[in-house]
């Protein structure tokens, strides 16, 4: 599978990539793999392109946006968009044809994040922020929910009250507790047209699946 | 352009588990919780396929 990101850099920069990849300190839970990465880059190039936002900023700082992984337990996970943003400039300055994007990328890369709290400052920071968070939604970010969750060791749903009726919700302990504490809000703070349209298709598949899961959960189904 | 229909119609003679059910009760339930599974693996399928 090629993918064909239609920029002179983009062989370079995706070789160099999953080199880094291949040889990081800590192994990437299956939720923040090359094909997150893939998927995000793809869902930054559409955007950008119905947006009318800069392609290359876009597609770059996607496929830049998780350079530096921490587990999601790990002290320094808050802080990984910022140690990415600060790696971009060298990482730019190697690859042809993007050492003159340094800067609008970097700052792309730094406002991404939930945990990091940034708002984005351009066009361009608006769509990688929407296409990172469109991949914690719908399908792909239900399967994503529960990988995430058992990488660090948290159960599916807490056993005696799985939608959190009687309790307070805890997303360390319990993965479908994430869909509240986070996932479900992502939608409504979407900063672009086209990114809050397929935010809403995805969270209709989001709120099917889990509608099933609550017919199933209490022997409805 | 994929047919959904058609590719979620493969999918479920690939799978076939509900019809390999011992008892009517889970046969019906196999059969439910196998459409919830198809309309999951339909939306997935739709978000994997629109950004390419």
């Amino acid at each position: 599978m090629s993918p064909a990101f239609p920029f002179p850099w983009s062989a370079s920069l995706l070789s160099r990539l999953e080199k880094h990849l291949a040889a990081e300190l800590f192994h990437r839970d299956a939720a923040h793999d090359l094909g997150h990465i893939l998927r995000v880059a793809r869902l930054a190039q559409r955007l950008a392109k119905a947006e009318g936002a800069d392609p290359e900023v876009c597609v770059a700082a996607a496929l830049l946006h998780d350079l530096v992984y921490r587990p999601k337990n790990h002290p320094e996970s808050p802080l990984t968009a910022q140690l990415a943003a600060a790696l971009v400039p060298l990482w730019c300055a190697e690859t042809a044809g993007l050492e003159g994007h340094a800067r609008a990328v970097a700052a792309a890369v730094a406002t991404h994040s939930w945990s990091g709290g940034g708002t984005p400052g351009s066009l361009e920071a608006a769509v990688v922020q929407d296409a990172d968070r469109l991949e914690a939604l719908g399908a792909i970010g239900v399967a994503r929910v529960f990988a995430t969750g058992a990488s660090f060791g948290a159960g599916l749903w807490h056993p005696l009250d799985p939608w959190g009726t009687a309790r307070e919700l805890d997303d360390k302990a319990w993965s479908l507790d994430h869909f509240e504490r986070k996932l479900l809000k992502l939608a409504v703070g979407m900063k672009t047209n086209t990114g809050r349209e397929l935010a809403r298709s995805r969270q209709r598949a989001m709120l099917a699946y889990l509608e099933a899961l609550r017919a199933e959960l209490s022997g409805k189904d | 352009m994929l047919n959904r229909s058609n590719a979620n119609h493969s999918l479920a003679s690939r799978i076939g588990a509900a019809e390999t059910e011992k008892t009517n009760t889970g046969r019906e339930l196999a059969r439910s919780r196998q459409r919830a599974m198809l309309a999951y693996l339909e939306a997935l399928r739709a978000e994997l396929g629109a950004d390419r």
